[in-house]
């Protein structure tokens, strides 16, 4: 039992370190900008190089533990600080870290510097599973280096889906800064709502046609099964005589069987056929103990019966 | 002696006699008809009662800063109300509905799925009305939804689309649902001849348990993979389902169709009720949203009926369905099936409609969940 209760224990430590790590497989490398000259700057008035993280997801993300680096030699070149609170990243949101070599200056100040040619990495808070990684290009001033839209593309540092960006959007989206809502693109493309309602009408009719086909089959299926227990069925003559009976009566509708045994009834009651009533309906009290516990309609299932055939 | 004066002057101000005005009487008397509607005509008192009473405890004139009122953050109603405005109400209502519905009269005649498909028209229809007269995507969407005569759809999407408007489109909802009765018969009775409503349709086959356990789970894997932004919705229905038709969790359907069910009712339709504060929602855009949340119903039922014709085209002599239940497509459980029933009667005492209506009636629950996901996937 205290062996099932560790395996238990381990089982679930498994799942929840497994599922910190799917989050962490959310965290993008996002944008990057090498020489600053006039653009963002940090808490301390400075200007230097920066690179951005974006949280994929749908779900917050702690990259607190997490690793940053430029060397894959040492993928644990700068370990983002557990415990701050600010490392959670909410969902689709970007943290900003400045590449500085000043880690003393906070959480948000890594170990190193950025150069051109260099590969940065973002590695999971095992150290040795690599995430993201980008190798950075030659770039202009204050020109900055990101993935078209966040979050899309590789992450094997191909360089697919990145480009030079227009404008450097430090904490930012890098393809929506000026872009639509769902809503505004709608109106945009369907001003009067035609497309939306035969797409729409579209996939409603298709989903239910195709649960209308898969329950006609398994209609039939299920027709052809009770035809085939039936026929298989070891019945005496009798029996059979009576099935063959019913299923000539087949069709005939319930209202018919009401008539018949309303007319059979009120025969009998002319011809006073039943026994007298009484007429009289009392209740008796009896003294029973009644706890829940032990009710039968309380339990949460009915006890498991062998049934043989 | 002056003291007191200055007391109660100043007491005066506080109560609700001061703060009132003309807007809040009218909500108020608005409340007292949905309650007198409930009790004296029956419609759908179940809801009509807990939103009239809501709308009534939603517009007692306040001063600002008592922290009572339903838009204050942190008081009693508006923690209430954070079960509509977050959108977890309506999944748990659909929970019930799953528990107490019964798919039988669907899966033995599987091709009524279509009818449910078609009537939600309605949505569209009044998504694209919506669209003309100035709606944004996202507002019309939630206007449209209306259509789908389900409130608890009505209310998760406007929640996610349009929340200013949430409280005109939930009352609006549930108040056309109240007044199916009303709506749908003359447009059943335009829309088919004579004949056609003395259209006798086969008794449904006996449907195994085996059918019914499949149904759930094939449903919601289909519908979910097509619509997954439909999820809590679609999830929620179809597990509730389950849980009546396996057999071994009675207890839990039982209080997912019992109990919880009511809990939620209650809550839903006194928040939503208080949320139609008077100058929130007294605008001439919730006049627009009830002519538009009229006109969705409208189509819906046209929608319906029509496309029965148009399907007995293609039926033989004897597999023919009547039109009148094609009105039942719009949700509205039971209550658009009774309709079908009563009005079928009008013309044939011995046509019982009712199980041949509850078909559409809850293809048209599937299909306005399915709607939802595909108005939240386009413009959330």
């Amino acid at each position: 039992m205290k062996h099932i209760k560790s395996y238990i224990v381990l089982g679930l430590l498994l799942v929840s370190f497994g599922a910190i790590a799917q989050n962490q497989n959310a965290i993008r490398l996002n944008e990057v900008l090498v020489i600053n000259e006039n653009d963002f700057q940090d808490d301390f008035g400075q200007q230097n190089a920066w690179f951005e993280l974006f949280n994929s997801s749908f779900g917050t993300v702690d990259v607190g533990g997490c690793f940053l680096s430029d060397d894959i030699n040492n993928l644990q070149k700068y370990r983002i600080p557990k415990g701050d609170i600010t490392t959670k990243i909410k969902p689709r949101q970007h943290a900003l870290f400045w590449a500085d070599c000043q880690p003393n200056r906070g959480t948000y100040h890594v170990s190193f510097n950025l150069e051109p040619g260099r590969v940065l990495y973002f590695v999971a808070g095992d150290g040795r599973t690599i995430i993201d990684q980008i190798t950075i290009p030659d770039l202009a001033p204050n020109q900055s280096y990101g993935r078209t839209d966040d979050g899309l593309g590789t992450v094997d540092g191909s360089g697919e889906g990145w480009e030079v960006l227009s404008h450097t959007s430090p904490s930012g989206s890098n393809g929506t800064v000026d872009g639509e809502t769902k809503s505004q693109k709608m109106a945009r493309i369907d001003p009067y709502g035609w497309i939306m309602a035969v797409t729409a009408m579209s996939v409603v009719f298709s989903a239910l046609i195709i649960l209308y086909l898969i329950f006609k089959q398994i209609g039939k299926a299920s027709i052809r099964r009770s035809s085939k227990k039936t026929a298989s069925s070891n019945a005496s003559d009798e029996v059979k005589a009576a099935a063959a009976e019913a299923a000539k009566t087949e069709g005939v509708s319930g209202e018919v069987y009401a008539a018949i045994s309303t007319a059979f009834h009120l025969y009998c009651e002319e011809n006073e056929a039943h026994d007298e009533e009484s007429f009289v309906v009392t209740l008796q009290h009896t003294d029973r103990s009644y706890s829940p516990w032990s009710s039968k309609i309380y339990q949460l299932r009915e006890t498991p019966q062998l049934k043989r055939k | 002696m002056e003291n007191i004066i200055i007391n109660l002057k100043q007491f005066w101000q506080y109560t609700g006699f001061a703060n009132c005005n003309y807007q809040y009487l009218i909500m108020i008397a608005i409340g007292i008809v949905f309650i007198y509607l409930a009790i004296t005509r029956e419609w759908e008192p179940m809801l009509l009662v807990p939103i009239g009473f809501g709308i009534i405890i939603g517009n007692i004139p306040l001063f600002a800063g008592l922290n009572v009122g339903v838009y204050e953050e942190g008081s009693v109603l508006n923690i209430l109300y954070q079960g509509v405005q977050r959108g977890f109400y309506p999944p748990l209502i659909f929970l019930g509905i799953g528990a107490m519905t019964d798919f039988s009269a669907l899966i033995s005649n599987p091709k009524l799925l279509l009818i449910g498909a078609a009537a939600q028209f309605g949505i569209f229809g009044a998504y694209a009305l919506a669209l003309l007269i100035g709606f944004t995507p996202s507002e019309a969407g939630a206007i449209g939804i209306i259509g789908g005569a389900d409130g608890p759809t009505a209310i998760f999407i406007s929640s996610r689309l349009a929340p200013d408007l949430m409280g005109a489109i939930a009352v609006s909802a549930y108040s056309y649902m109240a007044l199916v009765p009303v709506i749908q018969p003359p447009i059943m009775r335009l829309c088919t001849t004579k004949k056609e409503r003395l259209i006798r349709m086969k008794p449904p086959r006996p449907v195994s348990p085996t059918e019914k356990k499949i149904f759930p789970i094939v449903g919601f894997l289909l519908t979910a993979f097509i619509v997954p932004s439909g999820l809590p919705l679609l999830g929620m229905l179809f597990f509730g389902n389950l849980l009546k038709e396996s057999g071994v969790t009675r207890r839990l359907a039982n209080t997912a169709s019992g109990p919880l069910i009511d809990i939620v009712t209650i809550l839903i339709g006194v928040t939503v009720g208080a949320s139609t504060q008077a100058d929130q929602f007294l605008q001439l855009k919730s006049v627009k949203i009830f002519c538009l949340g009229a006109l969705s119903f409208v189509i819906a039922t046209f929608a319906g009926v029509l496309f029965v014709k148009f399907f007995n085209l293609f039926l033989k002599e004897g597999n023919k369905i009547n039109p009148l239940i094609g009105n039942s497509g719009v949700s509205a459980v039971p209550d658009a099936a009774r309709v079908s029933n009563s009005v079928g009667r009008e013309y044939d005492d011995k046509n019982y409609l009712l199980m041949h209506a509850m078909g559409p009636n809850v293809a048209g629950v599937i299909g306005s969940a399915v709607a939802a996901g595909m108005l939240l996937g386009f413009l959330a």
